[in-house]
């Protein structure tokens, strides 16, 4: 169990992270979501044991890692955001040499190996020297060197920054797979992913935590409803008609192409229905009706923007 | 153990790669070209001074050597992000830092021994002792180990190598060539100065064929020194 209390980090009198608590159980994804500078790689550095908090304590097990000595750091495995690697090593040579460095025994390394070349899906490519992998291989080959030691954190900074479409999909159950017996903590700026692959989700703003829940519970906190839609019409007949309407809370008309206006509408309740039924009969051509922005993204941006 | 599997990759880096061999390469061309010119040429002599002459401008090459391979020590690291790997494993900062000066003199012993067809060359029409011979090797190796340590040192401050290695120069040039600056000060301060002369004062007795405790001392005290900096920097790093 991976607990953290009042976590506080000061860069000079810059407040990076503030009073930061939570609790995490073996078994649990964690997201963490947070603008640049939210505190993020603060906090990851933390957990990784990279950096002493300036106030706070970050217990595993019991454990406080920021008064303990290196022996902790048996426990954690971190893949930051630029896989740390050594080019002219293969594949199995670094993980045998990281196995090394983590204290493992040479039968650990060697019945570990296996495992972790099919739990990062990096079978057939044991004996490739890392330089030659592609960026999708690279970050699997970090995963696998932050699990190898079997550890009861693991820490993946932005797992999935630039990959592929495709890459991304053969990542995701790369990183389920990981939250089996452990703490897993993912941050992400590709918010659809850490919804697919996280069973909680904590939002950090300006170094606070502003939300810790999952994303189910954390939609359910937020009242927005809002819709963009596409119409048949001209800009001022929709911008006059939306005006009018009492259930539009908020809109913002612009053009398309000729003929055509698109709006974002804020509604004062989940009115959806009447507003389309409403435009049509007011002849309208309905084109597109629309969530204006991912629901995760939703939530993350009316929990900073209600923070601020 | 965890300092020697850190000293083996850093050698196998050295060596897997070009970097290393073009600096073997270079300083046993320099150092072979200039034991032609000043041991080999000229007027006739003695074979032990021949045997001097080998060791004083080799002596100096491999100074050029160990900042050459020091540099990358930790700036390589951390220009590539690896460092991470070894903050988050369970080393202590200074085990790190043995094992990265162990993988220099790893590099420099592999240097000496390529170096040694150069005194053997002697015994064509000379005889010099094997004990002056090892003398200075050791003389030498405790020498450019101290410049190695310096070099490590100034490789923990930056992450460019070659601004690690212009350092490194700044910092064992005032070490080896500090007897220089004797002239410009007054007792009893000239004696601190000249003790800081490690080519012209430590070394000297190791060229001679002499292996005296003190100087040993001196060359372990720096290397010490150096390496208890380099730790306490990267100590440091986690506070920033």
């Amino acid at each position: 169990m991976i607990t953290a209390t009042g976590l506080t980090r000061y860069y000079g009198s810059f407040p990076a992270l503030q009073d930061v608590s939570f609790t995490v159980e073996p078994g649990q994804i964690v997201g963490l979501l947070g603008r640049n500078g939210a505190g993020k790689s603060t906090a990851f550095k933390i957990l990784a044991g990279l950096m002493p908090p300036s106030s706070g304590t970050v217990t595993i097990d019991g454990v406080d890692i920021t008064t303990a000595t290196d022996s902790f750091k048996a426990s954690i495995g971190y893949l930051p955001e630029r896989p740390p690697l050594y080019d002219d090593m293969t594949v199995t040579r670094f993980l045998t040499h990281l196995g090394r460095l983590k204290g493992m025994s040479s039968a650990d390394i060697i019945r570990r190996l296996p495992e972790v070349m099919v739990l990062a899906a990096l079978q057939g490519r044991e004996h490739q020297v890392i330089g030659t992998l592609s960026h999708g291989f690279r970050k699997r080959v970090g995963i696998a060197q932050a699990v190898l030691h079997d550890p009861k954190l693991v820490i993946l900074d932005e797992p999935i920054s630039g990959l592929d479409p495709k890459q991304i999909a053969e990542l995701r159950p790369v990183i389920r797979s990981l939250g089996k017996g452990r703490v897993v903590f993912v941050s992400s700026h590709i918010l659809t992913e850490v919804s697919q692959v996280c069973d909680r989700i904590l939002v950090l703003n300006e170094g606070k935590l502003v939300a810790d829940d999952s994303e189910a519970a954390l939609a359910s906190r937020l009242s927005t409803h809002r819709v963009a839609v596409t119409v048949r019409g001209e800009i001022s007949e929709l911008d006059s008609w939306l005006s009018e309407r009492i259930d539009v809370q908020e809109h913002d008309v612009s053009a398309t192409k000729e003929g055509f206006a698109k709006a974002r509408i804020t509604l004062t309740g989940d009115v959806r229905e009447n507003l389309v039924s409403g435009m049509i009969a007011a002849g309208f051509g309905l084109r597109l009706l629309d969530d204006p922005m991912d629901e995760l993204e939703e939530i993350f941006l009316g929990l900073t923007e209600g923070e601020q | 153990m965890k300092v020697l599997w850190i000293a083996k990759r850093d050698l196998a880096a050295n060596l897997n790669g070009i970097q290393g061999w073009v600096v073997i390469s270079a300083v046993l061309a320099v150092s072979g070209i200039l034991f032609n010119l000043f041991g080999l040429n000229g007027s006739e002599r003695l074979s032990h001074e021949v045997l001097q002459q080998f060791y004083f401008t080799t002596g100096g090459v491999f100074n050029f050597a160990a900042i050459l391979f020091a540099m990358r020590s930790f700036s390589e690291e951390k220009a590539n992000g690896t460092d991470v790997l070894l903050e988050t494993s369970p080393i202590s900062d200074g085990s790190i830092v043995l094992g990265k000066w162990l993988a220099v003199m790893g590099m420099l012993t592999l240097l000496a021994v390529l170096s040694t067809y150069m005194p053997a060359l002697i015994f064509v029409n000379g005889k010099v002792s094997i004990g002056h011979i090892l003398t200075g090797y050791v003389g030498m190796l405790g020498m450019s180990g101290a410049v190695a340590a310096l070099g490590v040192f100034t490789s923990s401050l930056t992450k460019s190598q070659v601004a690690a290695a212009l350092l490194g120069a700044v910092v064992a040039g005032m070490f080896l060539l500090g007897f220089n600056l004797s002239s410009m000060v007054e007792p009893p301060f000239v004696d601190i100065v000249e003790r800081f002369g490690m080519y012209n004062n430590n070394f000297m007795p190791f060229i001679e064929g002499r292996m005296p405790t003190r100087e040993l001392v001196f060359f372990a005290s720096v290397i010490f020194g150096a390496l208890f900096l380099t730790t306490r920097i990267l100590e440091g790093r986690r506070f920033r």
